[in-house]
């Protein structure tokens, strides 16, 4: 199976178009072998990771300035 | 700039990034598929069956990613191998080989160009209709038939099960060598060989009945 074969993988892209990101980086990890051999794709993959996480820390930020506005 | 505005901007660079990859990934996705496709298409060539028409489609439909340097140089060798174990299988009765041979030579010059792993060089002091080099034709042209089987990881008897139809269908020697090669190397490693040795004949015959009747 080629990488443009792969299910997952063109799983993961048609996901990441629709912005679905989560989705995206559940159907990358599960192609992870050829993530794994191909450089660029594991950019990809870490990418999406560190979107994921900046959200993540945006939301806790906003968690945060909700809590001292109640103070 | 605040911890806030810092994620903000990295979020919305990081989306612009992604879609922007996603979008070229895709791409190399559809030109991966479309080489597939002309995979298939050689395989069907090989095993006898008519593909113009089919050939004709996908270089239609294919011509503006070539166009648009959509294949990389993989792509194109691999497009490039798949055209030429066509085109040798080509039905030169038909009245459009010619405008498909045309496009392939199109193809050809826009970089797929065929590049096999074995290249046969003639030394300088044989004749060109020497027995030995229509030898070395064939045995080249089977070579490559047993190099792309093996691509497509076929057993032997798979293989040789091709070949003869091949040879029922087209009028290239190779196939009919080829057939009995494998035939004799599957005798001697212990395979029953005896249904093959029967088609073999008969495809040897009705060769020659060809060849009388002409």
């Amino acid at each position: 199976m080629t990488l443009e074969t792969d299910l997952n993988y063109i799983e993961g892209l048609k996901a990441l178009k629709n912005r679905d990101y989560e989705e995206a980086l559940e159907y990358f990890k599960m192609s992870q072998k050829e993530f794994a051999e191909n450089r660029d794709l594991r950019i990809l993959s870490e990418a999406v990771e560190l979107l994921l996480a900046a959200r993540n820390d945006l939301a806790l930020l906003s968690v945060g300035e909700n809590n001292k506005e109640l103070i | 700039m605040s911890r806030v505005d810092t994620l903000l901007k990295l979020e919305a660079n990081l989306e612009s990034f992604l879609q922007r990859a996603a979008d070229i990934q895709m791409e190399k996705v559809a030109a991966g598929k479309s080489i597939e496709t002309l995979g298939e298409i050689a395989q069907e060539s090989l095993r006898g069956r008519f593909v113009s028409n089919r050939l004709g489609d996908w270089l239609a439909k294919n011509k503006p990613k070539l166009n648009d340097n959509r294949f990389d140089s993989r792509g194109l060798i691999t497009i490039g191998n798949y055209l030429q174990d066509i085109q040798t299988g080509l039905d030169e009765d038909d009245p459009e080989t010619g405008k498909l041979r045309e496009e392939i030579d199109r193809w050809k010059k826009q970089g797929a160009k065929p590049q096999r792993k074995l290249v046969l060089r003639r030394g300088a002091e044989i004749d060109e209709n020497s027995v030995t080099e229509k030898f070395l034709k064939i045995a080249k042209t089977q070579f490559e038939l047993i190099e792309y089987y093996k691509e497509k990881k076929m057993h032997l008897l798979s293989m040789l099960d091709d070949t003869l139809k091949a040879a029922e269908a087209k009028t290239d020697p190779a196939y009919l060598h080829l057939a009995g090669s494998l035939i004799y190397f599957l005798k001697i490693n212990g395979y029953k060989v005896d249904p093959y040795v029967k088609k073999l004949k008969a495809v040897e015959n009705a060769r020659q009945g060809i060849k009388n009747d002409a």
